[in-house]
């Protein structure tokens, strides 16, 4: 049996909004992802989709139910070990996020941020850590030169593998990306997707992919849940479920995808 | 449907340039664009390619962003604009074209009404008393299909959801039933569902008001689904236009060819690597010699690479594309 990278027992997270209504965002959700899988969660605005992942990278707290990661629970970590278990989980889960343009320090070249990352992660020289970095960037198609521009005069795209780049390069288990490919042209989309796709195979990642895409998910993932309201409407393997949908929430989210049959054009 | 059957818009061989350092650079070159009446049009191209300048000089706007044309025409119903001044632009903008930005859904200014915003809104443009002014923008609402519309005036822009918001910016657009309306990505921050009830609302608006559409986008599936005409855009040049049917299953130029192969679509494989475009497309200012798209192109010859960006040229019967090799790569 392989091993579990993720284990959620019947999560929930509530939230207080600003006029003191309470929120469900997550409502009872249990899943499970293996280790090195690539997992998709699908869902529109107000799903909870994001709520979920942030439970996993530690930036939200459960409310109630128990999150497992690698077997650890990361709310009893977090009440016995204090800040030094969310150090613990930040090298264990690493998160790229929709927006690149917002997600990078606009002060830091690229270059720089990744440094960061490696010289603390892998707790190497100032100057191996330059060298590590400008691999990990090479690697993701920044070269050299370009890594020492300010984000603001690079493109989306490029941004995004910026992102990716440092992410692996505090060596996660665990990589969530949420809405990776949602805010750069369509070109580039395949070629992010890629790149991460990469990264498991060479490194036995779990990925953890949320999107409202539905083709994105189609691509990348083998296992996948749709998620709606906060609850789980569905899940189970990607194929099956994109091409024969139970769920009638599922089946309209399909239909509701442009260009997938030719109508009349007049 | 009406016997009007000039064209809106046409617009030929455009070159459109901003103040840079000392002199200028050119961020449109070549840019062409025939809006059929009645037609929807899909304006395709990556970031940068210059789909928004495009709009921006069809709508008479390019002074906001200190850009101008400097070569090329734009005709809007048969009038040459090069000849406009303000006012007839002024005119023009609600009458025959109306837009809907990129930046428009985050525009509605959260304190006032639906009510309040479209009010203005109209008699900003015709010289209406309040209640001519209120039934015009009732009826602007009811046009975009919200329910309750009487009580959706009386609301605020926080109290409404994204696609009931974009519906309120489209409303705004149609105050007058422009003969043309210029969409640059109505549906890109919205959930897949509520895009589709927003596009096919504005297909149903085309034909109810006899009105062309431009959706700007860079998603092809929004274009193969919604549209029936396309123009595609790479560096500020227009490189293929066609049906959209066309184009997309039958690409004459090399680049429409990658975009359509970079596409994900559900349903296919898995995804494969050479699914995309290598590099970056150039930004103004750092076009290439000969076709802008050389250095990406996977059929570039030493030809491609002289002289300046191929025209348009026609292809088949209904094609026009810009790639001088487009019959040895793709046949006739």
């Amino acid at each position: 049996m392989t091993e579990l990278a993720v284990e959620v027992t019947d999560l929930s997270v509530r939230f207080k909004s600003s006029r003191g209504h309470f929120v469900d965002a997550v409502r009872h959700v249990s899943l499970e992802v293996q280790a090195g899988e690539v997992f998709g969660v699908v869902g529109e605005s107000g799903s909870g989709k994001s709520t979920l992942v942030r439970v996993l990278a530690g930036l939200v707290k459960p409310t109630d139910g128990k999150v497992q990661i690698f077997g650890h629970d990361v709310n009893e970590s977090r009440r016995l070990f204090g800040r030094r278990s969310q150090r613990l989980n930040a090298s264990n889960v690493q998160m790229v996020f929709q927006d690149p343009y917002s997600s990078l320090n606009p002060y830091l070249t690229p270059l720089q941020a990744v440094t960061e990352v490696v010289r603390i992660r892998q707790r190497l020289s100032r100057r191996d850590s330059r060298e590590a970095a400008a691999a990990a960037l090479e690697e993701v198609g920044i070269s050299k030169a370009r890594a020492q521009h300010k984000p603001l005069s690079l493109s989306g795209g490029q941004l995004q593998r910026v992102s990716l780049a440092r992410a692996l390069a505090a060596n996660p288990e665990i990589l969530i990306a949420d809405e990776p490919t949602s805010a750069i042209d369509q070109s580039m989309q395949a070629r992010i997707l890629e790149l991460l796709l990469g990264a498991t195979r060479d490194r036995g990642l779990t990925i953890v992919i949320v999107s409202h895409d539905l083709a994105v998910i189609g691509h990348t993932t083998s296992k996948m849940v749709v998620m709606k309201a906060g609850e789980v409407v569905e899940a189970g393997a990607t194929d099956e479920i994109l091409t024969r949908p139970s769920a009638a929430y599922t089946q309209r989210l399909l239909e509701a995808v442009p260009g997938r049959r030719s109508r009349p054009l007049g | 449907m009406s016997d009007v059957v000039d064209p809106v818009v046409v617009v030929r061989n455009l070159t459109v340039s901003v103040p840079h350092d000392s002199g200028s650079i050119a961020v449109l070159d070549g840019a062409e664009l025939t809006v059929n009446s009645g037609s929807r049009l899909g304006l395709v191209g990556e970031s940068g390619s210059g789909k928004s300048m495009l709009c921006r000089a069809i709508l008479g706007t390019l002074h906001r962003h200190d850009a101008r044309v400097s070569g090329g025409t734009i005709h809007i119903q048969g009038r040459d604009a090069s000849f406009f001044n303000d006012s007839d632009w002024h005119r023009l903008r609600g009458t025959v074209l109306g837009y809907v930005s990129q930046a428009s859904l985050a525009g509605l200014n959260p304190t006032l009404t639906v009510r309040r915003h479209l009010v203005h809104a109209a008699r900003a443009v015709m010289a209406l008393d309040t209640r001519s002014a209120e039934r015009c923008a009732l009826e602007a609402i009811e046009m975009v299909e919200l329910p309750r519309a009487n009580r959706i005036l009386d609301e605020y822009p926080s109290q409404l959801s994204g696609g009931m918001r974009q519906r309120v910016v489209i409303a705004s657009a149609l105050l007058q039933r422009p003969k043309l309306l210029v969409a640059d990505e109505p549906t890109t921050a919205l959930d897949v569902t509520v895009q589709k009830s927003i596009m096919d609302l504005l297909v149903r608006l085309t034909t109810s008001l006899g009105m062309s559409l431009v959706l700007v986008t860079h998603d092809l599936a929004l274009v193969e689904e919604y549209t029936n005409e396309v123009v595609v855009l790479y560096a500020g040049a227009t490189v293929e236009a066609g049906r959209t049917g066309d184009v997309l299953n039958d690409p004459r130029h090399p680049y429409t060819q990658a975009l359509q192969s970079s596409r994900l679509r559900l349903g296919d494989k898995k995804l494969t690597s050479g699914m995309w475009l290598p590099g970056a497309p150039p930004q103004p200012g750092e076009w290439p010699q000969g076709c802008r798209f050389t250095p990406r192109c996977p059929h570039a010859q030493d030809v491609c690479s002289s002289g300046g960006q191929p025209r348009l040229e026609a292809v088949l019967s209904v094609r026009r594309t810009a790639c001088i090799r487009s019959e040895e790569v793709f046949g006739t």
